[in-house]
């Protein structure tokens, strides 16, 4: 799995970033200052810097400048720099992405797996037993064979798969699948999920968890 | 400078310059215009008249049988030459061979006439003999095979005074008008500079702030709002539930701190405050003694003189409490934050806060009241601070009529200290 170094100075930031990544099977370094940071550079193998603009001691740019001329590992800048000519300058300074504080941590997973992709660093395909996601194409395999979902059957199936053995809200999973709040009694949810089941044989897998929601055991 | 002021400007320049041109461009037609026609017609008149008068001579001469030479004529012309009163007027004589046989033109060998002595008729040069300008004409007659050539000089030199004269005034002039407007340029684009430099720093500032403000904003944002998330869509362990709980808890009370600080910082801006009458020791003991300071060990030292003062007793606790917050991040080395109060002349009364921490360095100091302004970026938030405490206590202190002064030695510490109006009279 990837291997990311995130340089933040902000300890409440890099914690959340840290947490969110492992939860996704990320291994994650954590430098809190940019002496740190260019330390660990250089003695370990990272796929991708996540890194903070204004740090202490060293900062993002001079952090970035020094990756180039020894590691050259893909990079995003995490800053609350907002301003036009701020992105343009990061981009320009060589970083593959730009995010803006206050991000929420699915775009910042998403630009992390575009980078990455784009370095042909991650597997374009997720393995759950036999059944095979690939997310760019959007399409599932079981058993080698290839498996019709909808879109919205896919995009839980991606929620599921992506927080594997945690047990998820109802709401949050329609919320963060259907775009809207969960209406009162609906069984929309519910009627996917088993679909979901049905289809990829998951009837094991996919618990229910009471008074939660539901859960990928793996 | 506003662009239209440029825009003038530049067009007196420019037309000027133009001016000048076209006066001397008048001045040399006038020139050319008085020489060549009034002058020349004059003086060709002048010689048509003499002409005649030695052919008549001649023909005299010849009607009277005499023998007509080179030397009658020469005599003939001396004998004219005590009618020519002044040097205005002066005669050469030349024989086909151009040899000069007679002439009352000093210098005359030193120019060359040659392309006078020709059978041209009406036929004219300027040349400059000694430091007189001429205009020559010549003439010529045959005379038994033999060609002669008479050359007369008329006096041109006040032309050329005249036109000398007004190229030397209209330079003078322009040498003015340019000199005058080249300062005049010079000290608005210095004015101009000035103020450029004035706008970019306000510029600076105002990116600072907005920097600053979306700094501290967003930060604790991003915190809250990613811990949040987290919280709502899995069932997490207790431990980093926990972790996120207490990390949302803190940084909204950031968020809350800062509101609060900002708020306050707009309501001064338009209020007119009632000063009332306060004693200063009293009130810095009291208020030091209620306070709940969090200064990780270190001590305040307090010195009070007794005066009245005037002043807003909240308004100056937000004072005081910044300034100690402030050295007291600048990690004293002796462990002790002063507190000095004394009067000093013209009914003053002066307060200071002084540390012997870090100090500021001297680059930074003149900007350290701007809101948001933090020396050290990082290291100020990871202490607390959201760089907005000195703008607020620098805009509380316009509200007394007072000033912050900073004097900081980096490595050795800060005294910031502020004066107050006294009210011991309005006591008794």
């Amino acid at each position: 799995m990837s291997k990311i170094l995130i340089v933040e100075d902000e300890i409440a930031i890099s914690d959340l970033i840290k947490i969110e990544l492992e939860s996704k099977g990320y291994k994650c370094d954590v430098a809190n200052d940019g002496e740190i940071g260019a330390d660990y550079i250089e003695k370990n193998n990272y796929d991708l810097l996540l890194l903070d603009i204004m740090l202490p001691n060293v900062d993002g740019y001079e952090l970035l400048e020094y990756n180039k001329k020894t590691k050259q590992i893909p990079t995003i800048f995490i800053t609350a720099k907002s301003q036009t000519k701020d992105k343009i300058k990061g981009l320009n300074e060589g970083a593959d992405d730009y995010i803006i504080k206050p991000f929420e941590m699915g775009e910042l997973i998403a630009r992390i797996e575009a980078v990455l992709r784009r370095y042909n660093k991650v597997n374009e395909t997720k393995k759950i037993g036999n059944i095979e996601i690939n997310i760019s194409a959007r399409t599932v395999k079981k058993s080698g064979r290839e498996v019709l979902l909808t879109p919205k059957e896919f995009d839980l199936l991606v929620l599921l798969v992506e927080n594997k053995n945690f047990a998820l809200y109802r709401e949050t999973i329609f919320e963060k699948v259907w775009g809207t709040e969960l209406e009162f009694e609906t069984r929309t949810l519910d009627l996917h999920i088993q679909r979901l089941r049905k289809k990829l044989d998951l009837k094991d897998k996919i618990v229910t968890v009471y008074k939660i929601g539901y859960m990928l055991k793996i | 400078m506003k662009s239209w002021k440029k825009a003038i400007l530049l067009v007196i320049v420019i037309m000027s310059i133009v001016l000048a041109c076209s006066r001397y461009y008048v001045i040399k037609n006038n020139f050319f215009y008085s020489i060549h026609n009034i002058s020349s017609v004059q003086n060709y008149n002048q010689n048509i008249l003499e002409k005649y008068m030695l052919e008549s001579n001649i023909i005299q001469n010849i009607q009277d049988g005499k023998e007509v030479t080179y030397e009658t004529i020469t005599e003939y012309l001396k004998s004219l030459e005590q009618y020519m009163e002044d040097n205005s007027e002066l005669v050469a004589l030349y024989t086909e061979e151009h040899e000069k046989l007679y002439s009352t033109i000093d210098d005359i060998d030193k120019i060359d006439i040659s392309s006078l002595l020709t059978e041209r008729q009406s036929n004219y040069a300027l040349r400059k003999i000694g430091n007189k300008h001429y205009m020559l004409f010549s003439s010529y007659w045959s005379i038994n095979a033999k060609t002669i050539y008479v050359v007369n000089a008329y006096d041109v030199s006040n032309i050329y005074e005249e036109r000398n004269r007004q190229l030397k005034e209209t330079l003078i002039r322009d040498v003015g008008i340019l000199s005058a407007s080249s300062i005049i340029i010079f000290v608005l684009a210095k004015l101009v500079t000035n103020h450029v430099d004035k706008l970019n720093l306000l510029v600076k500032q105002r990116e600072d702030f907005i920097n600053g403000f979306t700094h501290e904003l967003k930060t604790p944002m991003t915190v809250i709002m990613g811990y949040a998330d987290l919280l709502r869509l899995k069932k997490c362990d207790e431990e980093i539930s926990q972790k996120a709980l207490n990390y949302i808890y803190t940084e909204s009370k950031r968020l809350e701190t800062l509101s609060l600080k900002l708020m306050k910082l707009m309501s001064l801006t338009d209020e007119k405050l009632e000063l009332e009458v306060i004693e200063a020791s009293s009130f810095i003991n009291n208020f030091v003694d209620n306070e709940d300071f969090n200064l990780n060990g270190n001590k305040l030292e307090i010195d009070m003189t007794k005066y009245y003062i005037k002043g807003d007793k909240e308004l100056l606790e937000v004072v005081i409490r910044n300034l100690v917050e402030n050295a007291n991040k600048a990690e004293p080395k002796d462990n002790k934050i002063y507190i000095k109060g004394e009067i000093i002349g013209n009914k003053k009364y002066r307060i200071s806060v002084i540390d012997k921490g870090k100090g500021i360095p001297k680059k930074h100091i003149s900007r350290v009241t701007e809101d948001f302004y933090m020396v050290d970026k990082s290291r100020s938030r990871s202490n607390g601070g959201s760089g907005i405490g000195l703008s607020l206590v620098k805009k509380i202190l316009e509200f007394h009529n007072s000033m912050l002064h900073i004097e900081s030695v980096e490595g050795e510490g800060t005294t910031i200290y502020f004066d107050l109006k006294g009210a011991e009279d309005e006591i008794k």
